[in-house]
């Protein structure tokens, strides 16, 4: 076939236009499914895992109160999941999270009328931070008895402590009971970062019975979460009766410090400190 | 042939071009109806809780994504539907024009009191703008508080068989989340001995068949007043009950001091007037400071149903009681007695159980629970402490032993002298009698579980005859707010007792 004949052959014209529009179509399809349905679909799949942790943070938080109740020695395993499910194919922007069992991240300090009649305590925290592509990231902590949700530059209370008043207002002592779950990490097995599923292994170490602080003074909580701690003793204050004039509650940077102004009420402050070793257990348990 | 070979290829061309333009102008549809897909409707993840805060619905942002504050909202109270946009009802703490978690929405509303019932729950149905999705659908109960009390006076609490009194029930309404409340049902009894004649209310009716009186509606500043006349008639000194006497013999009491102990109980019992001898009464009698080891119990009387026939044996018996001199086991004498009446022949749990102790001092001996025999016995506050424990216990294992029941037993104590500093009235009030709380007596104004205190045992005899008066001769009722459309927190104030003695 000479050159000539070559040009003028229209026989491959419409086949070569046609598959070359199909390549096209399915290149635009695919652009399309990742730039509008796949951010959809991860974000979905971000706030299911988001709602997983939550209730794996519930689970933790029953386990440890449980533990704390009891006073027995027995380990409890309580699983986080750090990310969520892959999304088939079109999963290019796994996202992950964080487990941490922070030190000394928090503590209460309990002051009665003198400087022997009070209580210090020092805790960690049990943290579960997300790294999310689509939806909005969360922090779930655990600190002191607290189950904490920190979102943005806020956060929330999801578990209340075990604080609460055995004596209603009416009378003039009124004596509140805390219960300080005081976690410590343990050994290095302090930290876990990626997709799997972690065990948060936790024991008793001590379940003291709980100390008197009469005629209390102020209660300081130093913490990162303080709307939560604030919510915490301002509803439970008002639930049992106490007013305005009975206290007052100041929630600076990093602090609440909650004062008793009553010149009537006397607080007393049965506090009970349960120490909890905690350790992200991947592998061998120390 | 030159001829048909060109119109084979202008054929060729022209299918060719007609191909081209199908192809085109499908995939041009195709591409169309592609790209100018939106992609999926988006979809607002959020948590909201809702809560009843007085008269205000708290809504707070718990996680999630931010709500708009052009957002509509929706409620609807009392059959009535109010529209709102979110940030009309926000307080945006950080000032982002969002509602972010932990922030809170505020919908203030006032009841009704004349509607009250339609008060139930609040319907809200929230709506995000963006991905046009209800984010909060539902109800969230109203449950209002108020503030009720409720009082009972007689205007002749000593009267005699035959008698009319009136008894003035009176109920208040203190307020709380609204100014009044509604469905308020109080339930009063007559006791036997009273014979209702009749009834009036100024809100509401009452039924004396059921004892129930029911006030549809109950303003804050108008008391609802039900007066009941009755008459005494002969009624519960017939009720068979057990007594049992404990008695304290320790040291302290002098030798004196004990005779007027003995002589005060054995005359009151051989007075018909003040002990029944009509079969109604079985009386236990329990002393403790006795022998072994003078930090022990002991049965001076085993029950014995005090009757004509054996009143002035029982009564000779009890002035010739030994006195044992010893420490102060008080619990000792309590189990021992809760054992004693346990054990007789007479014991059903629905008969009415009446103990009683008398003591002129504090304990001062350990006893282990449900023990007759106590140790570490000293007079030191180390002792004394521990003797109260004991105590405390002592009276749990009465309770527990005996069944005791609030609504028809009693535990009280008698007080005497100050000895030594005497008895611990505050203790004695606050931890050993039942039912709690108990109230110093007299006036005995206020039903079962009190302490009475006489200064000397001169004043013994007479302060039993009153005892025993109201022990064997109170009509004694209870009234109680039994339901409302609205929750009293403040519940100290929904029981009133009156106590009638019937001469």
């Amino acid at each position: 076939m000479g050159l000539k004949c070559l040009i003028r052959n229209n026989d491959a014209v419409v086949g070569i236009v046609t598959t070359v529009m199909l390549i096209g179509l399915l290149v635009t399809v695919l652009a399309i499914v990742n730039t509008l349905y796949v951010p959809n679909w991860i974000e979905e799949e971000e706030a299911k895992h988001m709602e997983a942790v939550s209730n794996q943070f519930a689970n933790l938080k029953f386990a440890l109160d449980i533990q704390s109740l009891v006073d027995d020695p027995t380990s409890i395993s309580t699983s986080i999941t750090l990310a969520r499910n892959e999304i088939p194919i079109f999963d290019t922007q796994r996202s992950a999270g964080e487990l941490n069992i922070l030190s000394n991240s928090s503590s209460m300090d309990i002051k009665g009328n003198t400087s022997i009649n009070s209580k210090f305590i020092n805790s960690s925290a049990i943290i579960y931070s997300s790294k999310n592509t689509y939806f909005v990231n969360q922090n779930y902590v655990y600190e002191m008895g607290t189950f904490i949700l920190s979102q943005e530059d806020s956060n929330v209370v999801i578990g209340k402590p075990s604080i609460f008043i055995v004596e209603p207002r009416y009378m003039y002592d009124i004596n509140i009971s805390i219960t300080v779950v005081n976690i410590s990490g343990v050994g290095s097995k302090n930290f876990a970062a990626g997709f799997g599923t972690y065990p948060i292994y936790t024991q008793v170490v001590n379940n003291s019975n709980p100390i008197i602080i009469e005629n209390c003074s102020n209660i300081t909580i130093y913490t990162t979460y303080t709307n939560t701690w604030y919510t915490v003793f301002n509803e439970t204050l008002r639930y049992y009766g106490s007013k305005d004039t009975d206290y007052e509650i100041d929630e600076s940077n990093n602090m609440v410090k909650v004062e008793f102004i009553s010149p009537i009420l006397k607080y007393n402050v049965f506090v009970k400190e349960v120490k909890i070793a905690a350790q992200i257990a991947w592998g061998l348990v120390e | 042939m030159k001829n048909n070979l060109k119109n084979d290829s202008v054929s060729e061309i022209l299918g060719t071009i007609l191909l081209l333009f199908i192809s085109v102008m499908v995939l041009s549809l195709i591409f169309y109806i592609v790209s100018s897909d939106s992609g999926p409707g988006d979809k607002t993840f959020v948590k909201i809780m809702g809560k009843i805060e007085g008269s205000n619905l708290i809504l707070e942002h718990q996680g999630g994504e931010r709500i708009f504050l052009d957002a509509p909202i929706d409620f609807t109270l009392a059959n009535v539907e109010y529209s709102f946009l979110v940030g009309e009802l926000l307080n945006d703490d950080n000032s982002n024009n969002y509602w972010n978690i932990g922030e809170r929405l505020v919908f203030p509303f006032e009841y009704d009191v004349d509607h009250l019932t339609d008060y139930n729950k609040i319907d809200i149905l929230a709506v995000d703008k963006l991905s046009n999705e209800a984010i909060l659908l539902g109800p969230v109960d109203l449950n209002p508080v108020s503030d009720l009390g409720v009082s009972v006076t007689v205007d002749n609490p000593t009267p005699s068989y035959g008698d009319i009194v009136t008894i003035k029930i009176e109920v208040f309404c203190y307020g709380g989340d609204l100014n009044g409340s509604a469905n308020v049902h109080i339930k009063y009894v007559l006791p036997a001995g009273l014979e209702h004649i009749n009834n009036n209310s100024n809100l509401g009716s009452y039924d004396n068949a059921t004892g129930m009186w029911i006030i549809d509606i109950l303003p804050e500043d108008t008391p609802a007043v039900l007066t009941i006349t009755a008459r005494v008639v002969v009624g519960s000194e017939n009720e068979f009950l057990q007594l049992a006497m404990i008695l304290d013999g320790s040291g302290s009491i002098s030798s004196s001091d004990w005779t007027l102990m003995r002589s005060g109980l054995a005359n009151a019992i051989d007075d018909p007037d003040i002990f029944p001898h009509g079969s109604s009464v079985e009386l236990t009698i329990i002393q403790f400071g006795v022998d072994p080891y003078d930090k022990s119990a002991r049965v001076e009387m085993a029950p014995t149903i005090v009757t004509e026939s054996n009143y002035q044996d029982i009564s000779n018996i009890i002035r010739g009681f030994n006195q044992g001199e010893g420490w102060t086991p008080m619990a000792a004498g309590i189990n021992l007695a809760a054992d004693t009446v346990l054990n007789s022949l007479y014991f059903d749990v629905d008969t009415r159980q009446v103990l009683m102790l008398v003591s002129d001092g504090v304990p001062t001996c350990t006893v282990s629970y449900g023990d007759y025999e106590g140790y570490n016995c000293g007079n030191g506050e180390s002792n004394i402490q521990a003797g109260k424990l004991s105590t405390e216990q002592a009276v749990q294992y009465a309770i527990d032993t005996l069944s005791l029941d609030e609504d028809q037993d009693e535990f009280n104590a008698l007080g005497v002298g100050d000895y030594y500093g005497g008895p611990d009235i505050e203790w004695l009030n606050g931890s050993i009698v039942w039912p709690e709380p108990g109230y110093i007596a007299p006036p005995f104004d206020d039903g079962a579980g009190w302490v009475s205190h006489v200064n000397t045992w001169n004043e013994f005899a007479l302060r039993l005859e009153e005892i025993f008066h109201v022990i064997f001769q109170a009509l004694t009722s209870h009234v109680e707010i039994y339901d409302t459309f609205t929750k009293d927190l403040h519940s100290q104030n929904d029981n009133a007792i009156l106590v009638i003695v019937a001469e």
